[in-house]
């Protein structure tokens, strides 16, 4: 993550104030770089009254999507205060940012990270519900990577891999839908995650066009809407599919990873090493990373057949090279500690 | 020129957008509308028209078409009136619900797959029997207002009102009553809307009902005595368009509520408006008209 530098993009903020030229749910605010059409599709997309799963003052969702512009559109959405006709329930908050593909990279492609950005500045600035007319660009701040892991870790990977698969999911009853969001996200190559529109604890809505709804809750309307759609319902609480032939070894390095606590290695992983890495070569990346493990327990004949296979320029790709030249220079690393320790014996 | 006024009737074809849907898809994968429309059509002689309803955010449309077919349900006038569908009912039981608590229903999302639809057989008793099968979806006022803004915005807003037999624009008289220009606006923004989406030449005009009604006129209750001088005097934007555009369209004034309260708390910036009991006026009139006119 370039962590060191502000991110400027656009922004807009959808939600329902009285002014003197209309009221309701709408774009009240947007920066001048907001295009019409954008507006239109942010409209027909974001959450009106009641949209939030949980009705309690201090809620909060995510809503993500890439736009028809090709920019990312990331919004968080909070409670902020009573609907002012006062018909019942909360007034929904959108705060949007729209951002370039170099932006959304500077978070890692994920839009947990761009979520918390946004939160930070509504954190001090509060929700705009007196907007001027137009807004200046939005200075988010440097991205930071949350790490915490969800309730139902062992849904990580399934769901992550149906994603892959070009399946559409709706996960109910994780209690901390927003790190289960991060870690989907964290064990997809980064440039995968930009295909993935997500929402978290937001009403499901065909309308909204996501990939990934997750809800704390458990909603029982929605087992009425699903039907004939192609989104598929799985409730966090019950066994997980298990993960498909194509995507085990990949999924099983990540699980082994996370067991062990090798959070940053994951991140360096997907988001730097493998950032652009195509479906396909996941597979081969899994098994030189497995290989790259195995030297630190291997024996000389182990570390020398390990180098072996890797010296005949088999990688493919920058990703898969740059792993290999990492495990020749740890083949190195081990037969020297190896020597070292025949010789001390 | 008028709207289609027919709709298409097939297996798994949404009777809103026309678009294929699998089997057993409760709502349209394109347009939210539920697929039941279709499945409780077929089993009909009657091919359903669609009469909607339609006005600016908080002007009234959940509560009068609540109460409309609460009315119809009570074979009010010369109605009789049966629903089709069970979903048919949620609508009136909400609006009935909620205001026996003096309360306001909840305000309805923009998101289409939560509107309320009511499917119902009308039979009218005179001055000749009629049947009509009426569809009348309950829509967000500001889905409206935002295809309007930028059409296609909302697609099945803007299917719907292709398809429609009848329309009921709904405007907030007593805010026009008060001098605000905002209900003349959106008002004149709608037929315009519609105006244009018929494609009407300078010489043709919009064929289709249109019953508009002034709400909460309560409030203003000279609306009750010449609903037109009403319009002309508060309105006259809309006055003038439908004139202009307009071949067949008539004025009605109507109201719900008997008297409203309001509460506040010192803390707080908003103002809850509290229904203290209904008193019905001028509901069942414009609905009878449009069911004259088709």
């Amino acid at each position: 993550m370039s962590a060191a530098s502000q991110v400027v993009c656009d922004q807009a903020v959808f939600t329902s104030i009285r002014t003197p030229t209309g009221q309701g749910y709408r774009i009240v605010a947007a920066s001048r770089g907001v295009r019409a059409d954008e507006k239109a599709e942010i409209t027909a997309r974001s959450p009106s009254h009641g949209s939030l799963y949980e009705s309690r003052p201090d809620a909060v969702g995510l809503l993500s999507y890439r736009l028809t512009s090709r920019r990312f559109c990331v919004g968080y959405v909070c409670h902020a205060g009573v609907e002012h006709t006062g018909r019942g329930g909360q007034r929904v908050y959108t705060h949007m940012a729209l951002l370039d593909e170099a932006a959304y990279r500077s978070f890692d492609s994920n839009p947990g990270a761009v979520h918390a950005a946004i939160g930070k500045v509504i954190g001090e600035a509060g929700p705009l519900l007196k907007p001027p007319p137009h807004l200046e660009p939005l200075v988010l701040p440097p991205g930071t990577r949350d790490l915490a892991s969800p309730e139902a870790v062992g849904w990580i990977w399934p769901a992550a891999a149906m994603l892959l698969e070009g399946r559409r999911l709706v996960l109910t009853g994780e209690s901390k839908p927003l790190a289960m969001l991060n870690w989907i996200m964290l064990s997809l190559a980064r440039s995968l995650r930009e295909h993935v529109n997500a929402s978290t604890d937001l009403r499901f809505s065909p309308s909204r066009g996501m990939h990934l709804v997750l809800i704390e809750g458990q909603d029982p309307q929605l087992l009425r809407q699903l039907p004939g759609s192609q989104m598929q319902a799985w409730a966090c609480d019950s066994t997980p599919p298990e993960v498909p032939a194509q995507f085990q070894a990949w999924f099983g390095l990540l699980r082994r990873w996370h067991r062990e606590g090798r959070f940053e290695d994951i991140a360096r992983l997907t988001c730097e090493t493998c950032a652009d890495s195509a479906v396909e070569s996941l597979g081969r990346v899994a098994a030189i990373c497995e290989d790259a493990d195995r030297l630190t327990v291997a024996d000389p004949e182990m570390v020398d057949e390990i180098a072996r296979r890797y010296t005949s320029g088999c990688a493919e790709g920058t990703a898969e090279q740059t792993l290999v030249r990492q495990l020749l220079s740890r083949t190195e690393q081990a037969r020297s500690c190896l020597h070292q320790t025949a010789e001390v014996s | 020129m008028k709207g289609q006024g027919t709709t298409t009737i097939a297996p798994n074809r949404c009777m809103i957008c026309e678009e294929i849907n699998a089997a057993q898809t409760p709502q349209c994968l394109s347009c939210a509308a539920p697929m039941a429309l279709v499945h409780d059509s077929i089993a009909q002689d009657r091919e359903p028209q669609i009469v909607s309803v339609i006005g600016d955010t908080n002007v009234g449309k959940t509560v009068y078409l609540g109460f409309l077919l609460d009315m119809l349900t009570h074979r009010a006038g010369d109605f009789e009136a049966i629903p089709k569908g069970a979903y048919s009912i949620d609508l009136q039981q909400t609006v009935i619900s909620n205001m026996s608590q003096r309360m306001f229903p909840p305000k309805t999302p923009m998101e289409a797959n939560q509107w309320y639809w009511a499917y119902y057989q009308v039979y009218k008793h005179s001055p000749q029997p009629k049947w009509v099968d009426l569809i009348m979806p309950d829509i967000a006022g500001e889905s409206l207002a935002a295809e309007v803004a930028a059409p296609n915005t909302f697609k099945v807003i803007r299917s719907l009102l292709n398809k429609s037999a009848g329309l009921m624009l709904l405007v907030d008289a007593a805010l026009a009553a008060n001098g605000s220009s905002q209900p003349d606006f959106f008002a004149v923004r709608m037929l315009s809307y519609i105006d244009t989406m018929y494609g009407a030449g300078r010489n043709q005009r919009i064929g289709t009902p249109t019953a508009i009604l002034l709400c909460k006129a309560d409030q203003c209750p000279d609306c009750f005595d010449d609903p037109r001088k009403f319009v002309k005097a508060n309105m006259n934007r809309l006055w003038n368009l439908c004139e202009s555009r307009l071949s067949n369209f008539e004025f009605f004034a109507c109201s719900v509520v008997g008297s409203l309260g309001y509460a506040t708390a010192p803390q707080e910036d908003y103002v809850i408006p509290v229904p203290l009991h209904t008193a019905l006026q001028g509901i069942l009139e414009p609905f009878q008209w449009v069911v004259d006119q088709l």
